[in-house]
């Protein structure tokens, strides 16, 4: 665990410096976000006015966990007219997202930085450096890695057997093994029920699997309701209800599991502290 | 005793006087012919007579009450009408089609009565389809279908039969076979108005005559006072050639006039 | 009628088929255990296959009957809820009450806003029919209706803050029965009672009808109400039945066809018939896709269209045939 947690550090630094090896001194001033995770972890590092833009999803509160900070910064959608139009130094973005934006700005000679989808705990820290590195704010990006690391220490040791959890998502998706939601959930204490029924990464989990198979805590994002969507409707099922009632229904919020950074400490102990009271 | 008429019925389509202050009438045990060039207004006022048509000003009275007293069901009951080349949407057996002439009587949907299945086989005997019974419809000949049609509509036994070109689709035969059997209907007490072109069949057949031209009853009458030269030549600008045989008389469109 | 014993028995045999199928294939085992009062089997049978299979049998039994009442109003094989247009109107309006809110704040808002877009699809169809009775004109009028009941659908949900909900047009356009629950049965069945007891209540009509407007109204049938008993039967009906499935395309196009032989061809027994034979084709369309599996699942919609779709091409070739 420890090895591999060095050699992630190691490959991400060694990332970092290839993708930008001229101006590592210079602080990027206008730094562009075209991914929410890298809008978050942005948004966390960096000062509020060196950022130009992050994407339209920092401000959504049911995915960003710092939508209050994103207040007032400029939205973008991740298009490349409206991205070149912001002229940045610094475009931070996701490996599988606005491929062809990314394409044009490296191709206008913008430093491009880009992460991947981090599914373990180690790559989130890796990807914090990583990030830290390009905007020039290491200092503050090994304070939030070591707050990352206490909060998780502090969590209340697991117990053996251990209880089974699912994070289940609207329309029924769970997040199964090789997923940072996965990785959240051993290290609060659980068991992966999807990992366990053979899920892989994101992927849909059926309502009958989940019924026959059901794990000691089903962990659904409620915040959401009052936005009206078949896929959220999905999780009022009267079976899901049913099956699920009381302690064990746990309600944490879909922002703290999607993207790697203190909202993955914040999650892991809210979801502690849910197998502590069913203890 | 009953009598269809109508009274001083006018209708416009827009400037065009379709039905210009026409009075109409049949009793029981007659034919009457209505005939008149195309355009003349035969199909409007049947329609109209039928109740199918709402007119601008005049009425339609069946035995001195205004049919729209009568409820639906009662003016279907005493009232048929068989429109010009009928076709059915689906290609039903003759015999179920005939028996849609029992609804106004309350026809259950699943299970004919006694009286609706006498009622049914009457008229198609009547109209000689009853070697038809099974078959579908959109097998017959146009001839074959105009009779079946015909005997839908006597299926319900109505005191006023209205039709319109009832003759159109038929050979020689048949020809003269429904208009001996609209004489006999007439004979068992029935009031038929039937829209015809044919000049001969209308003189042999009819009782009475009404000749229509320009929305308006340009003659009225026996067969005789209404196929004279001046109406024909004014209604159809023809003369007409004139004959008789077996002690009737009978006309033949024979030129036409400039 | 002689048919109808057989299509119910066929229904039976589906139904019990249909709770023995579990999202992946054939699993009686729940059914076992359900009877064996064990929880799990309860609640997968109760709040999972049962509405499944109670959806199916109402929707279908809905599509079924409304096809085979437009049929006869509109003199025309080839109409029908999807053909025509009035289940994407149904969707269309379903999607804005449900995405609005307008379901949450009133109860029967969901059921509501799937019959108001019935509504004035037909009353649009209607309007034209009575301007130009032509096959071709209502059939044009469909997709044109179609067509623009899915692009505002499209849009409605493009414009819903929620990001799922641009990916759910796929369920109001081809449909499907998974997941839904008991709730979804309730909202819909007074509504889907009442339309097929109007739509019932049209077979004198239809019939008289077969001969055309004339001679049904000589015959003592007002076509007035008749439209009215239609139209509202048919918008109650397929207008809930859409909300709580989505549009589920061509049982109303392929039922009433072929069952009409069995029936002589007669309207009126052709509604009664075409229930049964709605519901059982639905529920074998929902069985086939359960047997085809895939984690995320075939929508039945796409199903029946795999079927209607080529029936109703080889209708329109028979039709041009027929009619040159």
């Amino acid at each position: 665990m420890r090895r591999s947690r060095t050699g992630t550090f190691l490959l991400a630094a060694l990332l970092a410096i290839l993708s930008a090896p001229a101006s590592a001194q210079e602080k990027p001033q206008r730094i562009v976000s075209l991914n929410l995770c890298t809008d978050q972890l942005l948004l966390d590092l960096a000062g509020r006015e060196r950022i130009a833009s992050v994407s339209f999803l920092a401000a959504d509160p049911e995915f960003s966990a710092v939508a209050e900070k994103a207040r007032g910064v400029p939205a973008n959608r991740g298009l490349a007219e409206e991205i070149v139009a912001l002229k940045p130094d610094l475009v931070l973005a996701h490996k599988y997202a606005g491929r062809q934006a990314v394409a044009m700005l490296l191709r206008l000679g913008v430093r491009v930085v880009e992460i991947d989808l981090p599914q373990d705990l180690a790559a989130v820290m890796a990807q914090i450096a990583v990030v830290a590195e390009a905007v020039q704010e290491q200092e503050r990006g090994r304070a939030m890695i070591a707050a990352i690391e206490q909060r998780l220490a502090a969590l209340p040791p697991a117990a053996e057997p251990r209880l089974t959890a699912a994070i289940y998502e609207p329309s029924g998706f769970a997040f199964g093994a090789n997923s940072l939601a996965d990785a959240i959930l051993r290290a609060a204490g659980y068991d992966n029920l999807a990992a366990r029924l053979g899920v892989g990464g994101y992927a849909r989990l059926g309502m009958e699997n989940l019924l026959a198979n059901p794990p000691d805590i089903l962990v659904v994002d409620d915040t959401a309701a009052d936005r009206r969507s078949m896929a959220q409707e999905f999780l009022d099922h009267p079976a899901l209800r049913q099956r699920f009632a009381g302690e064990r229904r746990v309600a944490v919020p879909r922002r703290l599991w999607i993207c790697g950074g203190p909202s993955v400490a914040e999650a892991a102990a809210l979801l502690a502290q849910a197998r502590v009271q069913r203890r | 005793m009953s009598r269809l008429a109508g009274n001083n019925l006018r209708l416009r389509r827009g400037a065009r006087a379709i039905l210009n202050g026409i009075d109409m009438l049949v009793v029981t045990g007659e034919v009457v012919g209505l005939i008149g060039p195309n355009g003349a207004g035969k199909t409007t006022l049947l329609r109209a007579l039928a109740s199918l048509l709402p007119v601008d000003a005049g009425s339609v009275t069946l035995d001195d009450a205004g049919v729209d007293t009568l409820s639906a069901t009662e003016r279907a009951r005493r009232i048929a009408y068989v429109e010009q080349s009928g076709t059915a949407a689906w290609p039903v057996s003759v015999v179920d089609l005939v028996g849609l002439g029992r609804l106004p009587h309350g026809r259950g949907l699943q299970r004919q009565s006694a009286a609706d299945d006498a009622a049914v086989l009457t008229a198609m005997r009547a109209t000689g389809t009853d070697a038809l019974a099974d078959r579908s419809i959109d097998t017959l000949s146009s001839g074959e279908r105009s009779r079946v049609l015909l005997a839908r509509a006597l299926a319900g036994r109505p005191e006023i039969l209205l039709l319109d070109e009832p003759v159109a689709a038929l050979d020689p035969a048949q020809q003269l076979a429904v208009m001996e059997l609209l004489q006999r209907l007439a004979g068992e007490g029935m009031g038929v108005i039937a829209v015809l072109h044919d000049l001969s069949l209308a003189s042999r057949f009819c009782h009475r005559l009404v000749l229509m031209h320009e929305g308006r009853v340009l003659a009225e009458g026996t067969p005789d006072a209404v196929l004279r030269d001046e109406h024909l030549a004014r209604a159809f600008a023809i003369q007409p050639l004139r004959g008789a045989a077996d002690g009737q008389a009978f006309v033949l469109p024979w030129r036409r006039l400039k | 009628m002689r048919a109808m014993p057989a299509l119910l028995l066929a229904c039976a045999a589906f139904s019990a088929l249909s709770l023995c199928m579990g999202p992946h294939g054939f699993a009686p085992g729940i059914v076992a255990q359900a009877l064996a009062g064990e929880e799990t089997g309860r609640l997968i049978l109760i709040e999972l296959r049962l509405p499944r299979l109670l959806l199916g049998l109402l929707v279908g039994g809905t599509l079924g009957l409304a096809g085979a009442t437009l049929q006869g109003l509109f003199r025309n094989p080839l109409a029908e809820p999807g053909v025509i247009g009035v289940s994407g109107c149904a969707a269309l309006g379903a999607v804005i009450a449900f995405y609005t809110g307008v379901s949450t704040m009133l109860p029967l808002g969901l059921p509501l806003g799937g019959v108001a877009g019935a509504l004035i699809a037909i009353m649009v169809l209607l309007a034209l029919a009575s301007r130009d009775p032509r096959i071709s004109t209502l059939l044009l009028a469909g997709v044109a209706l179609s067509a623009l009941a899915s692009a505002l659908t499209a849009l409605a949900l493009n414009l819903s803050p929620n990001p799922y909900a641009t990916v759910e047009v796929v369920f109001w356009l081809l449909g499907s029965l998974s997941d839904r629950s008991l709730e979804h049965v309730f909202l819909a069945l007074p509504f889907i009672l009442a339309g097929g007891a109007l739509m019932l209540a049209c077979g004198r009509g239809l019939e008289a009808l077969t001969l055309g407007e004339d001679t049904a109204r000589s015959l003592g049938i007002s076509i007035g109400r008749l439209r009215r008993l239609a139209v509202i039967g048919v918008a109650f009906a397929v207008g809930a039945s859409v909300a709580v499935t989505g549009a589920i395309g061509f049982v109303g196009l392929i039922v009433p066809h072929l069952l009409r032989p069995l029936v002589d061809h007669r309207p009126a027994p052709l509604l009664l018939i075409s229930i049964p034979g709605g519901a059982c084709l639905t529920l074998a369309a929902d069985i086939a896709v359960r047997l085809i599996g895939g984690e995320v699942e075939l929508r039945l919609g796409v199903a029946t269209a795999l079927i209607g779709a080529p029936f109703f091409l080889y209708l329109v070739l028979n039709l041009a045939r027929r009619a040159p």
